[in-house]
């Protein structure tokens, strides 16, 4: 174990990557788990777990990637017992591949978000109050559909569309090295 | 499947993962995507990604006590650079996390999801606010949320009618009446959909933001009551501050300030302004209820009732056969009534009440030309401090076949005013949570005699007197498949000699089953005062009006006891 001083300021600069690192966690947990009250628990066990084995993380080590790897368990854990009461279609070498994935895009996770921001600035006035609704607002698509007099398909299919467009700006600026 | 209906099936199936509405079923298709083709699992996790950025950039927290919280541990050498983006974001994550840790220690919420919460999509759901009170509500399949249950952020309450009353932990309070849905999108936005709510916003809170089908309404609202009705026409009612209301699709905005309403189409002409009305709202949750969610120490009650009721629901077999009359007198040792035992025809069954509010007193009730009575329960209006309690008396019934039922009791409210309420109900649930809305009930509401089967479908008789004794005679009909569809109710009738029914109540078709009568008990109103005061005496259930009506000394009775 990697000795270190956990003073109240060490706990603080723990706290700080844990942090920024809630995005890469709940995306980790989502795409393993994916119905979203399961997810937030996963999440809210994983912070835990974090917070108690905040001794043994080594600083040497890139948070983010050791994050996701323990909430990749606390998810198989969770599968795990599921498989209990029904049957779960990811298997483990399947969940397995897509934790690594999830761990691989997490080393570029500040840089994605830095890209990200950008590329909202981009986008329509329309496109932004559809984001605004479902992510500021926190309002579920069935929600925004029914103050926008729009089905509910017809909504997720133009947050699906957006979010792709985004994932394509995204590449192109740190294909074209716009966000370093 | 061609590669182009393949992509199709893959990029619909992303996007329910994505936002958390897969079915069971699809998940397997999902899972055959992914083993195919690596590339997928590339592309599933950059979508998932995006989704949990999205919501960490876009979200905005506004709980000042946590972001208080946040303030506290956010660490001054942050690797962030400053921004009031970036500082919003860490703030809202360092919440997050806090927020995380403190469950080690603290139990927020037992997670309840029943079709009167449904739980939204993959947005961050911080607990927000709590129940508090209820009033006849019904909620949708029989749900009942307990008093004190907590709601996340994005869940819809659904409520099919009645009252029911949150307290938030920003200090807004709001009541709901049904039917309603509101969508708790963050502690300073709601959208209501349908239905009507009345909210007080204290100055201590950050400014709410309302969504309606029509309109969107902000400003400096302090106390405000708005309707939506099936067209998604909206009234907005201003008790206090300001109302900014704007339209959800067009430019244009319309101020409302204080004692001021008016009404909003979906296509936004403002077609009607008027006074507010209170009386068209739900009284808000007292300052105390507010007060002790605020604390998180929401005291839902001192005494013991809903853990003794589901005890006694498995002790009936004990009563081999239905008795032909089931009696109490209410002759029982002055003071402490919960644990009583005594009358006629119940079994091992005993009393159960709310503690503090609940007592034998002397001396008790009686009928003209019958011997008074030495004792009778008393049951105390509602006390502040408890806002959550109907203060109630409950017993188990025996089984008591599928006949018709007679029931009758004598009753004096003390104290009576307009807005008293007390019942005498049968019901299959005893809990403190439920209000016994789709029970059969008699009793006295907004200070006339009355009878009902469902909540909404009362049936007056006349105006009750303040200290009057009353003899309420009901009986519980049943149609020819055995199921109860009718209620009678006879006031003060002369003893044997059964006339027409004062008040009769039929069940309304498109009404759902009256439940089974495996509880009978009392419960006084919301609104009532902790001075006031209703007395039961001469309590009978049999299965003929001549049975409960018939003179009988309580000395015919059993051994009244404790335990």
């Amino acid at each position: 174990m990697h000795e270190t001083n956990h003073s109240e300021r060490g706990d603080e600069r723990y706290l700080a990557q844990l942090v920024s690192a809630q995005p890469a966690l709940r995306g980790i947990v989502h795409a393993i788990v994916r119905r979203p009250s399961d997810v937030d628990d996963i999440v809210q066990e994983t912070n835990m777990v974090l917070w108690r084995k905040r001794e043994e993380y080594d600083p040497e080590r890139p948070f983010k990637a050791w994050a996701c790897r323990i909430a990749h368990l606390q998810a198989l854990a969770f599968l795990k017992k599921e498989r209990g009461k029904a049957k779960v279609p990811f298997e483990d070498d399947l969940v397995g591949a897509i934790a690594d994935e999830a761990v691989a895009q997490a080393e570029q996770a500040e840089r994605r978000t830095k890209a990200l921001r950008d590329c909202i600035e981009k986008l329509s006035g329309h496109h932004r109050d559809l984001l605004n609704h479902r992510y500021s607002r926190g309002i579920s698509v069935s929600g925004i559909a029914e103050l926008m007099g729009r089905s509910a398909d017809a909504i997720s299919m133009s947050l699906y569309r957006i979010r792709k467009s985004l994932l394509e700006c995204i590449e192109h600026r740190l294909a074209t090295g716009e966000n370093t | 499947m061609s590669d182009s209906d393949a992509r199709r099936d893959w990029e619909t199936l992303l996007r329910h993962a994505v936002e958390g509405s897969l079915r069971g079923e699809d998940e397997e298709r999902l899972a055959a995507h992914l083993r195919r083709d690596p590339e997928l699992i590339r592309e599933y996790v950059y979508h998932v990604n995006l989704e949990a950025m999205l919501s960490s950039e876009l979200y905005v927290e506004e709980s000042p006590e946590m972001s208080a919280l946040a303030d506290t541990l956010s660490p001054a050498s942050a690797t962030e650079p400053a921004t009031r983006h970036s500082k919003r974001r860490l703030a809202t994550m360092t919440t997050f996390v806090a927020a995380a840790i403190l469950l080690l220690t603290i139990v927020l919420w037992s997670p309840w999801r029943g079709a009167n919460r449904q739980p939204a999509g993959p947005e961050p759901s911080r607990l927000i606010a709590s129940l508090v009170d209820t009033e006849d509500a019904t909620w949708p399949d029989g749900n009942v949320p307990s008093y004190g249950d907590r709601f996340r952020q994005g869940e819809t309450v659904a409520l099919e009618s009645g009252t029911a009353r949150l307290a938030f932990d920003n200090g807004v309070a709001m009541t709901l009446q049904g039917p309603c849905r509101l969508e708790l999108s963050s502690p300073r936005k709601i959208a209501l959909h349908a239905g009507n709510i009345h909210a007080r916003i204290p100055e201590s809170a950050d400014p709410i933001e309302v969504v309606t089908p029509s309109t969107n309404i902000v400003g400096n609202l302090r106390q405000v009551g708005l309707v939506v009705d099936a067209a998604g026409e909206t009234d907005v009612h201003v008790f206090d501050g300001v109302a900014d209301v704007r339209s959800t699709r067009e430019p244009g905005q319309t101020r409302l300030t204080a004692q001021q309403a008016g009404r909003f189409p979906r296509d936004f002409a403002v077609d009607a302004r008027f006074a507010a009305a209170s009386n068209v709202f739900g009284d808000l949750p007292t300052l105390e209820q507010i007060a002790a969610v605020r604390k998180g120490t929401l005291v839902t009650r001192p005494g013991k009732l809903d853990e003794s009721t589901d005890a006694l629901a498995e002790t009936d077999a004990r009563v081999a056969a239905p008795p032909k009359l089931i009696a109490d007198d209410f002759d029982y040792q002055v003071g402490d009534f919960d644990g009583s035992h005594g009358g006629e025809g119940f079994g091992d069954h005993a009393w159960r009440a709310d503690v503090p509010f609940a007592e034998v007193v002397a001396p008790g009730l009686t009928l003209p030309g019958e011997t008074a009575g030495q004792t009778a329960v008393a049951l105390h209006g509602r006390d502040p401090a408890y806002p959550s309690i109907a203060n109630r008396i409950v017993r188990k019934l025996p089984t008591v076949g599928d006949d018709d039922l007679y029931i009758s009791f004598l009753a004096r409210y003390d104290g009576l005013d307009r807005d008293d309420f007390f019942s005498f109900w049968l019901d299959d649930a005893a809990t403190m949570d439920s209000s016994h809305s789709r029970a059969p009930n008699v009793g006295i509401r907004f200070g006339w005699i009355f009878a009902r089967l469902h909540h909404g479908h009362e049936v007056v008789q006349e105006r009750a007197q303040d200290g009057a004794t009353y003899w309420f005679v009901a009986a519980l009909r049943r149609s020819r498949d055995g199921e109860p569809d009718r209620l009678e109710l006879w006031m003060n009738p002369r003893p044997g000699d059964r006339q027409p029914a004062d008040v009769e109540v039929i069940r309304r078709e498109d009404a759902k089953g009256v439940p089974k009568s495996t509880f009978l008990g009392f419960r006084m109103g919301q609104h009532t005062e902790p001075h006031d005061r209703l007395l039961i005496d001469r309590l009978r259930i049999g299965p003929t009006f001549e049975s409960v009506t018939s003179s009988t000394d309580s000395s015919e009775q059993g051994q009244p006891g404790k335990p």
